[in-house]
């Protein structure tokens, strides 16, 4: 199973790290110019050109352990490892981040753009890093990004999901960092190399729980659903793309046949429809969405035969295609009506015809309706499921098929721009470009789906998987069509409420707030313990010590310097009392005391 | 020019939702259209079993699709729904 993981080596020709384009115009854009906006956002479009070009030539070469080396602190950084599995998701990785800066090219804010830049050059790092050091510190740099990108929706609900988000990633890469540096401790190495789920250690667990939380897998997935919907409305659709899939990347790398992510995966689909199902935002069901589809690449991997990897793979790629439309789409509802929930949508439809028309194109492709991509790319998954004998799990992903196009094939569209005749709401006309982006979006989902050959020449390795046969194409009608009719007569049941759903965020909420609490009341308690004995012990020690000392300064320090000084003054008396001033009396004294010397002398001896 | 093209689509559309039941009655018997060509076109052996038999993916897809609906509206929605500011009042 997992040795399959691992590339067949052969001589990669060229590499050039798409991450530095992406960082040098961010660079550019951060300096401060006063290029015109007309001239400056041709500039976005040329990280993606390049990235494309880089990747396109990489996919006609070889494999190659390393392109790109830096030695660094007596470790060598590995940025450039190149085989197939990188380069599927490098691939769509670029397409994505063109279709992105197409999207956003109206954006006149440059901080938004940059924010996007460091993202997305985080993204290709992680795909391209051969060692853990290099993964983590791009690891990082994603997760910058992806909270600046949150933050720069610029309202305090933004603020409040974009510091969430940024404290559960800083989690996260905690766990990836101890992981890493306690493998290297047993291991001496850093490679990022596939590991054996039969000899997986506690440090390799770690690594697995950090690329966890960025898989959102169940139950560290809540940060999903709470931050993407609170992005800028440009930012959600690169979010949409990098951060999951590069987690999806991570673990088809290093984790291919672990048991529990099989198992979690068809979790997470279910999970992520279930919430679909009942969720108003717009954009809330389609970030549980990333939660559901994701659950079949993790469950592919988890199941870590080379089809189910294959379709991971394929899937991801499919995936980054309509769910950057899906967002697109909801982006487009949210900067025309200035809401994306659809309890205030509906009856749309003639305002907004193209939009609805590319939002059905991916609602299509993620339900895995014949000619769209997400028919191959999710059934090369199930089938490879079921092939595995892996019978529960492969029905556990048919009815999270049946809840996905129940939830964003139907619901949603049908609430946002059908539902009523008419919408009072005001539009606002949608930029050229945005239409742009989302007919590219729609021309590939369409055309991976007829296509799937180009597809699959991308894929790590040999697949023989037909998914056009007469069967294939009438059961997926037959189910999706007979979902339609169960949305049919539940349409009723169905409406949207304007309601907020718990899910485990309010769990990450209990324990945040328990931690707050540990930190905060033991201190208070402390303090204010020491408080108490300070003022009943330690003033009342203090009030003691004052007076002893007063007793002492008096009876002490006073008697012996006031002794000395009466004494003196005495003596000081006597003697001024001697001084007569008359040379008789001095001579009578020195006679006197000359024989009292004599004397005493006298007597001594 | 391309307003007046959305405007064309988008009015073809709003007349389409009008006669919303026509386009019901065609999905209708569509869907019945799938059902019999089930018993023309089979699998061999199923994943499941169950699946070899014709109108099984029916059965499943609408079963699935009213069974979770009424699931999670009627039971588990008024039981995790709480009010839009449930977070924000704390704060």
């Amino acid at each position: 199973m997992t040795e399959a993981i691992e590339p067949v080596a052969q001589a990669a020709t060229f590499f050039f790290h798409p991450s530095i384009a992406y960082l040098a115009v961010g660079l550019i854009l951060v300096l401060p110019w006063k290029w015109e906006w007309r001239h400056w956002r041709w500039l976005l479009l040329v990280p993606p050109a390049i990235a494309i070009y880089s990747v396109v030539r990489m996919s006609f070469g070889g494999n190659a352990e390393c392109m790109a080396s830096l030695h660094y602190l007596g470790q060598t950084l590995n940025f450039g490892r190149v085989d197939k599995l990188a380069i599927i998701f490098a691939h769509v990785f670029a397409i994505q981040s063109l279709i992105g800066f197409i999207y956003a090219f109206h954006v006149r804010e440059r901080a938004q753009h940059v924010a996007a830049m460091l993202y997305v050059a985080g993204g290709f790092g992680c795909v391209f890093a051969g060692d853990f050091l290099t993964l983590f510190v791009f690891w990082e740099l994603m997760s910058v990004g992806s909270t600046l990108l949150i933050w720069l929706r610029r309202n305090p609900k933004a603020t409040a999901a974009g510091f969430r988000y940024f404290m559960f990633h800083i989690f996260g890469g905690l766990f990836l960092l101890a992981g890493l540096l306690l493998r290297y401790k047993a291991l001496n190495t850093f490679a990022f190399t596939a590991i054996d789920p039969a000899s997986a250690q506690y440090y390799d667990y770690l690594i697995l729980l950090g690329f966890c939380v960025n898989a959102a897998v169940i139950p560290l997935h809540a940060w999903l659903p709470d931050a993407y919907p609170e992005a800028s409305i440009t930012g959600a659709v690169f979010m949409s793309a990098f951060t999951t899939k590069t987690a999806v990347y991570v673990l088809a790398r290093g984790f291919a046949g672990f048991e529990i992510l099989a198992v979690m995966g068809v979790v997470m689909a279910l999970w992520g429809v279930a919430y679909a199902t009942i969720e108003n935002n717009a954009r809330r069901i389609l970030s549980y969405h990333i939660v559901s589809q994701v659950g079949y690449m993790v469950a592919g991997i988890g199941i870590g035969t080379a089809m189910t990897v294959d379709g991971a793979c394929a899937h991801a790629y499919a995936h980054i295609l309509y769910k950057g439309l899906l967002f697109m789409g909801a982006g487009c509802l949210l900067y025309a009506t200035g809401t994306a929930k659809l309890t205030e949508l509906g009856g749309l439809v003639k305002k907004l015809p193209w939009v609805m028309l590319c939002y059905m194109v991916a609602a299509v492709s993620i339900s895995g309706l014949p000619l769209f991509n997400g028919f191959v790319s999710k059934n090369i998954t199930i089938n490879g499921a079921a092939e595995a004998h892996r019978t529960w799990l492969a029905l556990g992903m048919e009815i999270a098929a049946v809840g996905t196009f129940l939830s964003v094939g139907i619901k949603l569209p049908y609430f946002a721009f059908w539902s009523k005749s008419s919408n009072p709401i005001e539009v606002k006309p949608i930029p050229a470009n945005m239409y742009v982006a989302m007919g590219i979006a729609a021309f590939l989902c369409f055309f991976t789906g007829v296509y799937p050959e180009y597809l699959y020449r991308l894929l790590p390795f040999e697949i023989d998987y037909a998914p056009y046969t007469p069967w294939k194409v009438l059961q997926a009608s037959l189910l999706l069509g007979f979902t339609g009719l169960g949305f049919y007569l539940c349409r009723k049941v169905i409406v949207p409420k304007a309601k907020l759903n718990l899910d485990f965020d309010y769990l990450y909420r209990l324990v945040g707030r328990a931690f707050l609490w540990l930190v905060s009341r033991p201190v208070a308690i402390i303090d204010s313990v020491w408080s108490e004995v300070y003022k009943t012990v330690g003033l009342r020690l203090l009030l003691f010590m004052g007076l002893a000392t007063s007793v002492f300064d008096v009876k002490g320090i006073d008697t012996v310097v006031d002794g000395a000084a009466y004494s003196t003054k005495f003596v000081g008396d006597g003697a001024a009392r001697g001084q007569t001033g008359r040379l008789q009396d001095y001579l009578a004294a020195a006679i006197l005391i000359g024989l009292a010397i004599f004397a005493a002398f006298w007597f001594l001896k | 020019m391309e307003e007046k093209c959305c405007n064309c689509f988008g009015e073809w559309l709003a007349h389409a939702q009008e006669r919303s039941q026509g386009y019901a009655w065609a999905m209708f018997a569509f869907l019945a259209f799938l059902v019999a060509l089930n018993f023309l076109i089979y699998p061999e052996e199923g994943h499941f079993v169950l699946d070899v038999l014709p109108g099984f993916w029916a059965v499943f897809g609408l079963g699935v699709a009213v069974g979770m609906t009424l699931v999670l509206k009627k039971i588990i929605f008024p039981l995790i729904s709480r009010s839009e500011d449930f977070y924000d009042r704390g704060n």
